[in-house]
């Protein structure tokens, strides 16, 4: 692996993060990214105050990858079908996401192995609690999102072009070998949207990563088309996908995008086998009624049924949404009843270390199957899939 | 005022080629005697003068160096030293691209991108309107004043790209605001206090002029103008380049930009009483043409 412009030694890279991870909780950041650290997973300081000291980037200079789903038209122009923002783009011109750039009409990401944010966090941290609980999931994020979220925690690197942000190199074969070499049972696609906006990147990384048996993880607004989602689904072992609110007026004042493609991927994964899991950040006053509660876990427990979590997180004021406090235990755990009593088994409370609601419990026998402390888990009562004390199977992937 | 003027014969795209054309602009704008009397009309010897040019399309349609030169002429005739002059755009190697010569000593006038080391954008965004952007601390803490100077564009999303939304330079997003045929973000960005309080003269490098297929160059869409534009007030100089732009793709058999339903929306709202950024009808700005010999 290669810092893009200040390039460390790749065996110096893998013994600092040896040593360092074997700490418990939190990211593990990789040594040569100033600006990328603890405690969350985005930028600790100013991705954008400049492009790295030593040159800035050259999107020319990248080893391009042509972009997959996309359709050329008159004039050099093309029209991304990858997500439902659906650019039309023209010659030397980007895509609402900034890292997918034409080029005498051919279109190109800019992302491809350039990730701006590479951690070993522990795989609770994404969240996905239940899949493979306990183990590291090699982190990686790109520069670029497409939507633009007014509480986005990472917006310093979302809303970044790639020439913002510090990139490393890292081909997905290397991004494989880092992931074993870290002992991280899989590789996450997370901090920002590299989901959707490193698709490409993704899926080659999916592919090698399925040959050595590390899997992939989609960390993803869901805001993605179908037929770029069906082909995802052949290659990647989950997703979890942040349901922003239950309303189209939230989904386009607060985040510039729509609800509707978010709900009809939602339902492409309750087809496709493969593991999922949803994050809802509320929002004081503007997503944590209860009326909009109530519609939105009565929607889940009728189209997705009542086994797939739901962590209901907590809101911190940043980026453009300072003037908000802070969401109060008492929303999130109000939120949480309400989806219980749709009838979903496995709602959880995020962003509040040490609360009861971070951990899994049965819903036969009601102890705790798995009991956490923010990232960490503190007791293990599953085997085998099932509750120890009752024999309840508890749905989910557990190695 | 909008000057538009042009040259006869000898279009070279020279220095003293656009330096015949400011002078004679800058004089009829000022009614100043003389051309470095005009000049100082605009700017002080303590100002620092950062120029916006626009070199995103390399040497092939982007602003020309040449002009750029004849403006630094310009305001070295009022006094501004040459290290008080910034040329600048989004990058440093779009710049370096476009012909010009990057420059990060004192000697003469700096030339540099945003992404140059020092520079960058704000930490955090400014909101205006629709629009939520880290603007270029060019912008906000070098430039003391500003001279915009674009190229004159048709533009495939935003109908054109002239004065206004060359100061999507400016901002650390552009790609986040290209729906709608960029309304209003394009005149939302125009009002940040900075752009608004210290640009002091949009200069529009109209030698060519692309009036279809834009922004992307396009040999075939391009015509010889030999021009300049020159006004105080962008959303004048935009609604008049606009109209020249029509009248060259209705002379090449294409339908105007209102004819295609693309007519930049975002002029009337540039010109509206929240934004207040200038003129935006036709029949209210006083064009001034000028052939100069
Ligand atoms: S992936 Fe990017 S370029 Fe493609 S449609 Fe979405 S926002 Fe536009």
């Amino acid at each position: 692996m290669k810092a893009y412009d200040a390039p460390c030694k790749r065996r110096d890279f893998l013994k600092k993060l040896g040593l360092l991870s074997g700490i418990a909780a939190g990211s593990v950041a990789v040594p040569g990214l100033p600006g990328f650290g603890p405690p969350g997973p985005g930028p600790s300081g100013s991705a954008l105050a400049q492009a790295g000291s030593e040159g800035s980037f050259r999107p020319q200079d990248a080893a391009l990858k042509e972009a997959l789903f996309y359709k050329k038209h008159a004039e050099m122009e093309v029209e991304c079908e990858l997500c439902p923002k659906n650019c039309k783009v023209g010659d030397i011109e980007r895509g609402y996401c900034g890292v997918r750039e034409n080029r005498s009409g051919v279109y190109y990401s800019l992302v491809y192995a350039r990730p701006c944010a590479v951690h070993v966090d522990p795989i609770e941290k994404k969240p996905l609690f239940h899949f493979l609980p306990g183990t590291s999931a090699f982190s990686i994020g790109t520069a670029g999102c497409n939507m633009d979220c007014k509480f986005c925690q990472n917006w310093e690197m979302s809303q970044a072009r790639p020439e913002q942000t510090r990139n490393y190199l890292l081909e997905p074969r290397e991004l494989v070998q880092n992931a074993r070499q870290t002992n991280s049972a899989s590789i996450a696609f997370t901090y920002s949207e590299p989901a959707v906006v490193a698709f490409e990147y993704m899926l080659d990384s999916a592919r090698e990563g399925n040959k050595e048996n590390v899997r992939t993880v989609m960390i993803s607004n869901g805001y993605i088309n179908r037929e770029p989602m069906l082909e995802a689904l052949k290659h990647l072992g989950a997703v979890k996908i942040d349901l922003k609110a239950f309303t189209e007026k939230y989904y386009k004042e607060i985040c510039d995008a729509t609800l509707k493609p978010v709900l009809d991927v939602l339902l492409l994964l309750a087809k496709s086998g493969v593991w999922y899991e949803i994050v809802y950040l509320v929002l004081p006053t503007l997503n944590d009624s209860d009326s909009e509660l109530t519609s939105m876990s009565r929607w889940v427990k009728r189209e997705l049924g009542p086994d797939v979590p739901l962590h209901f997180s907590r809101f911190y004021p940043t980026y453009k949404m300072k003037r908000l406090p802070q969401t109060p235990n008492s929303t999130l755990e109000r939120a949480r009843n309400i989806a219980r009593s749709a009838g979903l088994n496995y709602v959880y409370i995020g962003n509040v270390p040490g609360h009861e609601g971070e951990s899994t419990y049965c819903p036969a026998c009601d102890r705790p199957v798995i009991r956490r402390a923010g990232y960490s888990i503190l007791e293990r009562n599953i085997s085998n899939g099932k509750c120890v004390q009752c024999g309840q199977k508890i749905p989910g992937i557990w190695r | 005022m909008v000057v538009v003027a042009r040259k006869k014969r000898g279009s070279d795209a020279s220095v003293s080629f656009y330096a015949d054309l400011l002078q004679a602009s800058l004089k009829r704008l000022t009614g100043a005697g003389k051309a470095e009397d005009a000049w100082a009309r605009f700017f002080a010897p303590d100002d620092i003068v950062a120029v916006k040019v626009n070199s995103i399309t390399g040497r092939r349609l982007s602003t020309s160096p040449a002009l750029v030169t004849a403006i630094a002429r310009g305001l070295r005739s009022c006094g501004v030293p040459e290290h008080n002059i910034i040329v600048w755009d989004r990058m440093t190697w779009e710049l370096e691209k476009a012909g010009f010569a990057v420059n990060f000593a004192r000697e003469a006038p700096l030339c540099f991108g945003t992404d140059a080391p020092s520079v960058g954008y704000e930490s955090s965004p400014t909101e205006l309107g629709a629009v939520g952007s880290c603007f270029s601390r060019i912008v906000t803490q070098h430039a003391t004043a500003l001279i915009n100077v674009p190229v004159l564009r048709e533009h495939a999303l935003a109908g054109v790209s002239i004065a206004l939304k060359n100061y999507y330079g400016a901002i650390h997003n552009p790609n986040k605001y290209h729906s709608d045929g960029c309304s209003p973000f394009v005149a939302d960005v125009s009002t940040h206090p900075d752009i608004r309080g210290k640009t002091r003269l949009n200069i529009c490098d109209a030698v060519k002029v692309q009036f279809h297929g834009g922004p992307g160059y396009k040999p075939k869409r391009v015509s010889h103008f030999g021009g300049i534009l020159v006004s105080t007030d962008p959303v004048a100089l935009d609604t008049v380049g606009t109209h020249e732009i029509d009248k060259l793709r209705k002379s090449n058999g294409l339908r105007t930009l209102r004819e295609e339903g693309r007519y930049p929306a975002y002029l009337s709202i540039a010109s509206d009483e929240r934004h207040a950024l200038g003129v935006s009808d036709r029949s209210r700005i006083d064009v001034i043409n000028m052939e100069l010999a």
